[in-house]
């Protein structure tokens, strides 16, 4: 069930993009907090298959049935600063996954695993709490490359091209992927949590991944609007690991 | 109010997060000094039994470098780094290339597996990424911390090694290689790091490897290949 304000829709509706603009405005402003974007649904949908959505999903990583390992440049960006990193992210075939953040030199900086479904921080800098990592970066990798387990899927369509796809993991909570090119892969994916805008996030440079066999997005930004910055992910080997 | 609490939290994060970025540059020109050291101790060490210096030799040691580090005027190396870890059967690979042109300019790039550039030039300090033809300067922030601590590093290069006993304990020996160990002496920075290690060629006491080794067994190696010294430079090589 979503839970869209009939009221706020209706508004919406009438201002049209003066009134988005504005809450483009207040989300960027905000110093706390999600950003409060309704949800919003096109009057015709359709209801999908849940195991179709590894077919359009831009990193359908969690379905290979082999251990993989993606290497990674990853620039984070705060107010005011930006940090480069190397990401190595290990993902196993039940969804499961291990992240190695390293900086300069090869010293870790972080490192996070999803272990029978559990999330957790394994190595950060000392005294680092360890919520905002969690409930932050973890959790973005999670959304980004780690399996899901939706209840319901459903999408609009133009011509039989997907336009959005959206997936259900109960009644309050939602991923919108944005289809803008006439093809099967999303440019543009959105987390709802409650009616909260939690992470946004663009896919570009869609290229041919010879392990995958199919297209995959080299370069992944992903906007956190909990925690306020910004996550560029560059793609650049694709590994298959025996061990 | 919650506001402020949220954002002294977000500030506080991201403090701590740059702290361990500026831990990794100081290691990255503390490594690079003691592959400038190893030129000094060429010129003091006769290779016979395995010995390990006790202080009168380590601070003959500490001189020498301090007498021969002014006359360095550039230094270009190749590297390869390493990072072995018990998860993985593979170390994690790393490569680029470092320059150091004196009194304190510094340019380490990595090449593989993707290009960046981390520049400190007349005390500034500027990281620039490359994706193909396009180079990008990063916002890294106040640097002020980070000055602080690099112009101790820079005495380091200029000769100052001595201020290295502040932070690690020297230790050195001798078997088929010269082998120089720096050991923490903070508790902070002994759960990051259980020691640095130079292994150095006993023929021309060029460095070899860099072995930092860390508490739970993991281990970053670094080998440096095709060493020249006093080179002509381009300055455009420390411009961002």
């Amino acid at each position: 069930m979503i839970c869209l304000n009939p009221d706020k829709e209706h508004l919406f509706t009438k201002i049209g993009l003066l009134h988005r603009c504005l809450m483009l405005l207040i989300s960027l402003t905000s110093l706390v907090g999600c950003t409060s974007v309704r949800l919003e649904l096109p009057e015709k949908i359709r209801v999908g298959k849940v195991n179709e959505i590894k077919d359009w999903l831009p990193t359908p990583y969690a379905f290979e049935s082999e251990q993989i390992r993606l290497v990674q440049r990853i620039i984070l960006s705060v107010p005011h600063r930006e940090m480069d990193m190397t990401g190595y992210l290990v993902l196993k075939h039940n969804g499961d996954w291990l992240a190695l953040v390293l900086v300069d030199m090869g010293m870790e900086l972080f490192r996070f695993e999803k272990r029978n479904g559990e999330l957790r921080v394994l190595a950060a800098p000392q005294g680092l709490p360890q919520k905002p990592l969690l409930d932050g970066v973890v959790k973005d990798i999670d959304y980004l490359f780690g399996s899901k387990n939706p209840v319901s899927t459903f999408g609009s369509y133009s011509d039989e091209l997907p336009r959005q796809q959206w997936i259900q993991y109960d009644k309050s909570h939602f991923d919108e992927y944005i289809f803008e090119t006439e093809s099967k892969h999303p440019n543009k994916s959105r987390e709802f949590i409650q009616n909260r805008l939690i992470r946004s996030v663009r896919y570009e440079d869609y290229r041919f991944d010879s392990l995958k066999k199919t297209i995959v997005p080299h370069r992944i930004v992903l906007k956190n609007h909990r925690w306020h910055y910004e996550m560029e992910i560059n793609l650049y080997q694709v590994e298959q690991l025996t061990k | 109010m919650e506001n402020v609490i949220e954002k002294n939290k977000f500030d506080f994060l991201y403090r701590k997060i740059f702290k361990r970025l500026r831990l990794g540059f100081l290691l990255t020109v503390t490594i690079l000094i003691c592959l400038t050291a190893n030129l000094c101790m060429a010129s003091n060490l006769k290779v016979s039994d395995p010995i390990i210096f006790d202080a009168q030799q380590t601070d003959k040691f500490l001189s020498a470098v301090k007498d021969h580090l002014g006359q360095m005027n550039s230094l270009r190396a190749n590297f390869v780094q390493e990072r072995h870890m018990l998860v993985f059967e593979e170390p994690l690979k790393a490569e680029g290339i470092l320059y150091y042109k004196a009194p304190g300019n510094l340019r380490w790039e990595l090449t593989k597996p993707f290009s960046s550039v981390l520049l400190y030039v007349n005390g500034k300090v500027s990281k620039i990424v490359k994706n193909g033809a396009e180079n990008r300067q990063l916002d890294i922030g106040s640097q002020e911390l980070m000055r602080q601590i690099i112009g101790m590093i820079v005495g380091w290069m200029q000769g100052e090694l001595d201020q290295s006993r502040e932070y690690f304990n020297l230790e050195i020996s001798r078997d088929q290689n010269y082998r120089v160990q720096l050991l923490p002496k903070a508790e902070a920075l002994q759960k990051m790091i259980h020691s640095i290690e130079l292994i150095m060629d006993v023929e021309n006491y060029h460095i070899r490897k860099v072995i930092i080794k860390e508490p739970r067994g993991d281990r970053i190696e670094i080998r440096y290949l095709k060493e020249q010294w006093n080179l002509e430079l381009l300055d455009d090589l420390f411009k961002p």
